[in-house]
């Protein structure tokens, strides 16, 4: 498909981060299951981990630039805790309402 | 030297300690086997630095080396301006500490195989013990201050671990209303106190001097000048010397060492009495040696100072031995006499480095006394190892230290009551055992350089030390036997002598309590490299008595000082013989008819009210300031002020939510895209 696109590399990287965070800003405006809501997020963080990845190949030079993929592998690390954090929510979110329904889950509002 | 001795002394028990969990499951006699032969290890390569420290040089990969010989491995903060390195310093002090350290732990690493066998957390005990003294040589062992300082710290958590060790609190470990894990936590802070101290005189010598190697600090002048002239010299030293004042349970902060025997006999023997709490002493005999040397190159401006800091240290010791000393006349448990006899002695020892730095501008009896005081730690570390080890064993047979529990032993521990005994005519100086010459050789160096009001107190403590010693041995070994021992030959468990592992390190340290006396003139010749690197030359330490054995031996028993230490026995001897061996005499009655006698026995149990005071002030006192804080402040007034005030607001801006959580998050959305576009078309 890159050839098709006539792409570099790098642009397609970034085509697919963008096309990766809109999917995942899809998917949490538009489901109203907590679940898919966390799933949404993650893909929201893998695109924009993917975009650092993709406009570190932009730097001139003769080497790319290491600082994003060292950012990205600890951005991976923090996801993994933000993604136990969210579930555990989920889990106490359940037993609490017994539903994960976002819709029926409306204390915010009195 | 072993390749590499400096570094494996402390870095092999480091490593070593965290690998017993993986013995433990092949088979617990291996995990035992690997915990005892790391003590051994590192003792021999402990050991085989002697040699070279006796040659005054060393070669390393086949270059030579004067010592003391500063070997940096590799620079730790390298940051321009600051360099503080990794290394280790080979000089005598530091080579006699790492021997005493390993040595004795290993004898007692020996006699803990048997004395804790089936016990739960002997895994958790061999860890703990091996990192101990992996962190005891690391401080030893270190070239700076920093890294002094971790090991410092290391072998503060491993004491707080080890005087915890029976973590459930079952009621027959604890010290009187105490129980271990408190035990271990009072120990904790009690030390922090003073570790807080050290610290902030490390950061302030670091501001002045730029440098906290041992090394460096001696040669050069420039921050002892310019912090006597700033007039925080004598502060920054007194702050340092907070440090061992918490380790070496030293007046004010002796409160934790009688507390800490609520761990296993052998923690208490090790950490407790041999190795650990000489750590303050070791810090100030460094300490002594680097101001000795920066003292000289600053041409004696700061003099005044230090003098007046070492007058500090030599009467913080000597009030604290007649201190601990007085309140182990009374105790009611063998190990708590014992603790308390060890902060005694540790007195003993800061009077006498104390002396010998107020004595600095005479070299001859700068070396004097600063070898009375590291003889005597020499001597202290094994017959009160050997005491602590032989109350193990006396614990271990009547499952007891309560001294009301005992009496009578004699005849049923005939070995054990041999090895304590000897132990217990070392603790009072008898001659010919170690005690008498390292204790002679402080008192005598006292006197002879004019020191008289320090001499008539250590000398007093003397006397008393005497009495509890033989208290204890009359109140153990002697007497008729009590009720618990009765029950226990009733029942058939009839009280017995240890058998072959607990009874080899006993007899080795009995051995050692009673020759190890003639080694001071070797430790002192092993020495002289240290104080010739000082300037002091070969023929000035010559003329120190305690320099040949002949000389020694000799002049301490044609001293003045010989006679006086006979009556001091006497003195002591005579009332715990006939009040508590023969029991001629009634004392227990005599305390009780006399109101004076009664209200002073009261007065020395409860530890002169300093324990009770610390508990009034700082224990009680914290607690109630947090309760009062938790009522007033958090449950009601201001904290519940404020929480009823946010449930009102939230209450008031909750009407313009919808809830529904899509639509909110559709507008977050279309909020970040406004923004986003904003910027760029600002661009």
């Amino acid at each position: 498909m890159i050839d098709i696109l006539n792409l570099s590399i790098g642009e397609a990287l970034v085509l697919t981060s963008v096309l990766l965070v809109a999917i995942g800003l899809f998917a949490v405006v538009t489901r109203r299951n907590l679940l898919r809501i966390v799933i949404g997020i993650e893909i929201i963080a893998t695109g924009v981990n993917l975009n650092f990845i993709a406009m570190s190949i932009f730097k001139h030079g003769p080497y790319i630039d290491p600082t994003a993929h060292a950012l990205t592998i600890i951005s991976i690390v923090l996801d993994g805790a933000l993604v136990g954090v969210a579930l555990a929510l989920t889990l106490v979110v359940y037993r609490k309402f017994r539903t994960l329904d976002t819709d029926e889950i409306r204390r915010l509002r009195w | 030297m072993l390749p590499y001795a400096p570094w494996v002394v402390w870095i092999f028990p480091l490593v070593m300690a965290f690998t017993h969990f993986i013995w433990e499951r092949i088979s617990t006699k291996l995990r035992d086997f690997m915990a005892v032969s790391t003590g051994f290890v590192s003792a021999i390569f402990a050991a085989s630095m002697i040699p070279d420290v006796l040659n005054g040089y060393t070669y390393v990969d086949g270059v030579r080396y004067e010592i003391p010989f500063d070997w940096v491995a590799i620079k730790w903060i390298p940051t321009p301006g600051i360099v503080i390195n990794v290394g280790v310093i080979v000089d005598p002090l530091s080579v006699f500490m790492a021997n005493i350290v390993a040595w004795i732990s290993s004898f007692i690493f020996l006699y803990s195989v048997e004395y804790l066998h089936g016990d739960r957390g002997i895994t958790r005990y061999w860890m703990l013990v091996n990192f101990f003294i992996g962190a005891m040589e690391l401080l030893v062992m270190a070239d700076n201050l920093l890294m002094m300082f971790f090991g410092w710290e290391g072998v503060g958590l491993a004491s707080y671990a080890l005087i915890g060790y029976w973590y459930e609190d079952r009621k027959e470990y604890w010290i009187d209303e105490y129980p271990p894990s408190h035990c271990g936590m009072k120990a904790f802070i009690t030390t922090r106190i003073g570790d807080v101290g050290l610290l902030i005189s490390i950061v302030i010598i670091f501001l002045y001097a730029g440098t906290l190697n041992y090394v460096d600090l001696a040669t050069s002048a420039g921050w002892i000048a310019s912090m006597a002239k700033q007039g925080i010299l004598l502060f920054t030293l007194i702050l340092l010397f907070l440090g061992p004042i918490g380790k070496s349970a030293q007046f004010p902060l002796h409160v934790w060492l009688p507390e800490a025997m609520a761990g296993p006999t052998t923690v208490s023997a090790l950490i407790h009495a041999a190795t650990m709490v000489k750590a303050g002493v070791y810090l100030i005999a460094r300490l002594d040696l680097v101001l000795y040397s920066a003292n000289i190159v600053s041409g004696g401006v700061a003099f005044e100072y230090l003098k007046e800091f070492f007058l500090v240290v030599a009467w913080i010791g000597a009030f604290t031995a007649f201190l601990a000393a007085s309140m182990g006349m009374v105790a009611n448990q063998i190990k708590k006499v014992l603790a308390y006899s060890t902060v005694s002695q540790l007195g003993y020892m800061f009077a006498a480095l104390g002396a010998a730095g107020l004595l600095m501008e005479h070299a001859e009896a700068f070396v004097d006394a600063f070898m009375a005081g590291i003889s005597h730690l020499f001597s202290h570390a094994v017959f009160k190892a050997l005491l602590f080890l032989s109350a193990g064993a006396i614990g271990h047979a009547i499952e007891s230290y309560m001294l009301k529990d005992m009496g009578g032993l004699k005849k049923y521990m005939p070995k054990t009551f041999l090895v304590m005994l000897v132990g217990a005519l070392s603790l009072s100086g008898v001659p010919p055992f170690n005690g008498f010459w390292s204790k002679d050789s402080i008192l005598h160096g006292l006197m002879s350089e004019g020191l008289y009001s320090l001499y008539l107190v250590l000398a007093v403590t003397a006397v008393i030390t005497v009495f509890y010693t033989f208290r204890m041995i009359g109140l153990a070994f002697y007497g008729e036997e009590s009720s618990h021992v009765k029950h226990l030959v009733e029942e058939g468990h009839k009280p017995h002598d240890p058998g072959l592992y607990m009874m080899v390190p006993l007899w080795i340290l009995a051995f050692g309590s009673i020759l190890s006396g003639f080694l001071i003139p070797s430790v002192s010749n092993m020495f002289s490299p240290a104080f010739e690197a000082l300037g002091i030359e070969h023929e000035v330490l010559k003329e120190v008595y305690l320099f040949s054995l002949d000389k020694f031996v000799f002049k301490t028993i044609a001293s003045i000082s010989m006679p006086i230490a006979i009556g001091i026995i006497v003195v002591g001897l005579a009332p715990a013989y006939y009040g508590f061996i023969t029991y001629k005499y009634d004392v227990r009655g005599l305390v009780d008819r006399s109101p004076i006698l009664r209200a002073l026995w009261t007065f020395l149990f409860n530890r002169w009210y300093i324990n009770a005071f610390y508990y009034r002030v700082f224990v009680d006192g914290v607690l109630s300031v947090s309760n009062g804080v938790f009522n007033y402040l958090e449950a009601n007034g201001a904290g519940a002020a404020f929480k009823d005030g946010y449930t009102v607001l939230s209450n008031v801006v909750r009407r313009i939510q919808t809830g529904v959580l899509r639509m909110n998050m559709a507008y977050i959305i279309i909020g970040i895209l406004l923004i986003l576009s904003l910027i760029l078309y600002a661009l």
